[in-house]
């Protein structure tokens, strides 16, 4: 199980000293000096005094931002961006800032809670935690003596690392590891390139910026820190930002130029582009032949077939325009090929991805400035384990589970073909038992036996490197803003001021844990093998343990703690060996999707999108939904002409897997083969927000939703069939064909 | 004598914006404001047909204008203009007429649900007062926000408005408004909402 990545331990100890920085001269990225404004600081709006500022990580994604958590008293009031961290540079998003309504929402979960009744009655009764204690360890040791670890599923939304550790240590256990299964055509991909996951386009400095099915300026890895350096290399250095995508993105909005695609034919439109950089000679052959090992002729002759005219009739994109595409591309340097989800969620999407690195391989890029360098962070051991998706899938690899444990994961709503998901985690012959830790009531969590509340980001201690943008290599460290004591704990820690209870503001925020506290005490109690692998009293020492070996300094906590950033000084120093690409490339082919099924002029391809509301995280967000609440069909208007469909009517959208009602919204912004449906909305559980129904609590805007008339939206998964491309072994997902039925009123 | 000058401004980049709403949900979160009213949101606007189409982002918040119409129609003398520039509701005032609100040319006043008096966009008078920027300047992820006292030659948004070509919302009217804009598009201001995404 060891044999692939590397372990977590061993990163913090090594990584730093070989990661991938580059050499560039790093100039810094700012806003010109805001006329000498105070940062780090922001004062009460009633009584004018300063707030006290805490220093520390957003996980609404995987960007990284280093924000400040502001408190009046004990009460978490704003969450604005750390102007002193590299990433993001005082910039925020909408999710990043709404991240205090996880942590104030008055429906969130704050107890454990065990079924009563059957299964999705939604019947419950308040247990301690030593019951919950009792009740898992109870389970995992009898599989530990009967050998069957492999039964106990753990089915990880977030990564955290001290849960990842006791899985490793349990031997066997199955993961469902989502953040890896998200990208995983493309990282396989580019793994398999180039021993890398992922890597890093330096688009700040680059003059040429092709853009295939990504939307950084929504939705991204590095959403932030990529988006506020995309939107000044365009403006203040003047380069050239091209989207291809079925439907016109945020980005693609923000695009010189947009090239509708037909879905799924991206890697032709790369391949056409470098065909016509090879037959103009615009090649960097040094680069190719000396660090890609790769022989121009047989390159050459390899692209010959793929011609702009034969994509031009696979993709719709005009001949003449890839081939002034490829050449600027090639002759504008430096430049880059970036590329998303709407681009490698196909079946082809493995390819895909191998047939737009090439485009970065031929005009030797990598480990340039402007160009691409890697991240040098290691895939999560555990995503080498994950075998498989979704729970109909290991049912039918005949793994009998015995216990399914979810952690900020939600697969009754999440999955593919969810609605089959959520029969089979209902069902007991197949689900022995399921256990849900999240901070909300979810669509899963309503089916479960046991439900654990889990500490947001804003209660939680973590530790984990940020991506390198700049080639900046750096730690960030994640520290609780809000206390989880309860009011019995708070007077027993030595360090209370046992003069807040009397404070109004102080609200203890119920029995929320956090999950590696969680599986550390169950360690514990397991008594065995696991607890000796687990060097951590608690969550902050693990924090601290991982601070001293990435920083090789004792007192580097400290200074974490008061600036919630590490930058490593040695980040400037390239390592030449780890920027080539180390094994020799295979040329990459097209493989056009597979979509027969669609014959009938109402029949498309759905392709889904998030939104920067819509993210988990945001279910049930009072402003993430005043915002976003509705996601009506994206159909083009011409195509909507010739079917009789005006904007705002109603139809049925069907699949093979299920159907949904919803209103269309007509629009010149996508291509007419494809319809679009935005992610994360048609929740059936969590709260008032997420269901656009008013409701009383103590937070009065409950009462104040104004959008019930229009719904709460639907669940894309749905009606998305859970289709896999056969050689990344990943999401299919924006490869359903779908059919348009016009309803009545 | 200097400091009696002070003149307040703020200019939007619209090339940079991206639409992310990071300043509507900032303005929620720093100001207090319920959910139904808004002192700042974002205008998406659709222009053209397939394929040669384009959106349109415009981030909305009140003008601060230097001539108000709001301040000279208030009959109880509740909106003020401060000599700075900023003009605000002062809540102890406000009897909830809506005089103001009906005044407005640009619909940024509201009336809070809860308290039924006007409320409006003052430039986060409370943090600029502090020496901080408003809680949008700070938040725009792309920096594409800028504030600053427009007065002072050397500051950066005093700078800035002179280097690049300016626009403001309704000009025509008078009312001398003190959000400008890069890049703004006549048309869009002009044009409905698209709705439904």
């Amino acid at each position: 199980m060891r044999k692939n990545g590397i372990s977590r331990r061993r990163f913090m100890k090594d990584g730093f000293s070989l990661m991938s920085g580059t050499s560039l001269s790093l100039r810094a990225l700012s806003r010109p000096d805001q006329d000498k404004k105070k940062i780090g600081v922001s004062v009460s709006r009633t009584s004018l005094k300063s707030l006290t500022a805490i220093p520390t990580t957003c996980q609404q994604c995987s960007a990284g931002c280093g924000v400040i958590a502001y408190l009046n008293g004990d009460r978490l009031v704003q969450i604005l961006g750390n102007p002193e961290h590299p990433i993001n540079k005082g910039g925020i998003c909408a999710k990043g800032v709404a991240g205090i309504n996880l942590v104030n929402d008055p429906e969130r979960l704050l107890y454990p809670v065990k079924r009563l009744g059957q299964r999705g009655e939604n019947r419950w009764s308040r247990i301690t935690w030593d019951e919950a204690y009792h009740t898992l360890s109870t389970r995992v040791s009898r599989l530990i003596d009967e050998e069957q670890t492999e039964r106990f599923i753990v089915d990880l939304g977030y990564p955290d690392f001290i849960l990842e550790e006791f899985i490793l240590a349990l031997g066997q256990a199955t993961v469902i590891h989502r953040p890896y299964l998200k990208n995983v055509n493309r990282s396989s991909a580019f793994a398999y390139l180039t021993g890398h996951s992922s890597f890093i386009p330096d688009v700040t400095r680059s003059r040429t910026i092709l853009n295939f099915g990504a939307n950084p300026f929504a939705n991204h890895d590095y959403f932030v820190g990529i988006a506020r350096r995309l939107a000044l290399a365009r403006i203040e250095k003047g380069a050239k930002l091209i989207t291809f995508d079925v439907r016109m993105s945020e980005t693609a909005a923000k695009s010189d130029e947009w090239y509708p695609v037909k879905p799924g034919t991206d890697g032709s439109i790369a391949l056409a582009m470098a065909n016509v950089i090879v037959n103009k000679g615009l090649v960097d052959k040094p680069f190719l032949e000396n660090r890609a090992d790769m022989s121009y002729e047989v390159l050459q002759e390899h692209l010959s077939r793929y011609t702009p005219e034969w994509t031009q009739r696979e993709s719709g994109v005009a001949a003449k325009d890839i081939e002034r595409m490829a050449i600027q591309f090639a002759s504008q340097k430096p430049s880059v090929a970036i590329l998303g989800g709407g681009a490698y969620d196909h079946e082809n999407g493995y390819q895909t991805t191998r047939c737009i690195s090439l485009l970065n391989w031929l005009v030797g890029n990598v480990g340039k400035e402007g160009g691409i360098f890697f991240s040098g962070l290691p895939l999560s051991q555990l995503s080498y384990t994950t075998k498989t998706r979704t729970i109909s899938r290991l049912k039918n690899n005949n793994t009998s589970i015995d216990t399914y444990f979810c952690y900020l994961s939600n697969p009754a709503y999440e999955d593919p073909e969810c609605d089959k998901s959520a029969v089979l985690l209902k069902d007991e012959k197949t689900t022995r038992f399921l256990v849900v830790m999240d901070t909300h009531m979810t669509e899963t969590a309503m089916l479960a036996d046991l439900v654990l509340p889990a500490a947001t980001y804003l209660e939680s201690w973590g530790v984990e490197p940020g991506p390198p943008l700049d080639g900046i290599s750096m730690l960030n460290l994640r520290q609780p803003a809000v206390s989880l004591l309860s009011p019995a704990e708070a007077l027993r820690s030595p360090s209370f001021d046992v003069g807040k209870l009397t404070d109004p503001t102080f609200q203890p925020l119920g029995e929320a844990k956090e999950v590696g506290n969680v599986f550390l005490k169950l360690a514990k109690d397991l008594d065995g093998n696991v607890v000796k692998t687990l060097p951590y009293k608690d969550t902050q020492d693990y924090a601290s343990q991982m601070v001293s070996l990435a920083t090789q300094s004792k007192g580097a906590f400290q200074d974490l703690k008061q600036k919630g950033f590490w930058t490593n000084p040695k980040s400037n120093a390239i390592i030449e060996e780890s920027l080539a690409i180390e094994r020799q490339l295979r040329l990459p082919d097209y493989m056009p999707v597979n979509y027969q099924e669609k014959t009938k002029p109402n029949q498309f391809i759905l392709t889904t999108f998030k939104t920067n509301l819509g993210t988990k995280g945001m279910e049930n967000s009072k402003w993430a939904r005043e915002i976003f609440h509705e996601n009506r069909l994206w159909l083009n208007k011409q195509k909507a002409a010739q079917l009789g469909i005006q904007n705002g009517d109603k139809v049925r959208v069907s699949s093979s897997v299920g159907s949904v009602i919803l209103h269309v919204l007509t629009t010149n912004r996508i291509h007419p083969e494809s319809v679009a449906l935005a992610e994360g909305l048609g929740h059936t559980a969590f709260g008032s927000m997420a269901q656009a129904r008013k409701s009383k609590s103590k937070d009065r805007d409950t009462e104040l939703i104004w959008w019930g008339k229009k719904g709460k939206g639907v669940n894309p998964f749905s009606i998305i069939a859970d289709r896999v491309d056969p050689m990344g072994r990943g999401l299919a997902s924006k490869d359903t064909v779908v059919h348009i039925e016009k309803l009545g009123e | 004598m200097k400091a009696n000058k002070k003149r307040y401004a703020m200019l939007i980049d619209l090339r940079k914006c991206i639409g992310c709403n990071t300043c509507a949900v900032v303005c929620k979160s720093e100001n207090n404001v319920p959910l139904s009213v808004w002192r700042s949101w974002v205008k998406r606007v659709e222009k053209g047909t397939f394929p040669h189409v384009k959106e349109y982002f415009l981030p909305i918040v009140c003008n601060n204008c230097a001539k108000p119409i709001c301040v000279t129609v208030c009959p109880v003398k509740a909106s003020i203009q401060r000599p700075d520039g900023i003009v605000y509701v002062d809540p102890h005032r406000c009897i909830g007429c809506r005089y103001c609100m009906a005044s407005c040319p640009y619909g940024v006043r509201h009336i809070n649900p809860l308290t039924k008096i006007v409320e409006k966009c003052f430039w986060c008078f409370h943090r600029v007062d502090a020496g901080l920027d408003p809680a949008c300047v700070l938040s725009c992820p792309t920096g594409a926000i800028f504030f600053g006292d427009s007065s002072d030659p050397e500051s950066q948004i005093a700078k800035a408005l002179a280097e690049n070509a300016v626009q403001v919302i309704k000009a025509e009217l008078g009312t001398d408004p003190q959000t400008y804009y890069i890049g703004l598009d006549q048309e869009v201001v002009d044009t409905k909402e698209s709705e439904g995404e």
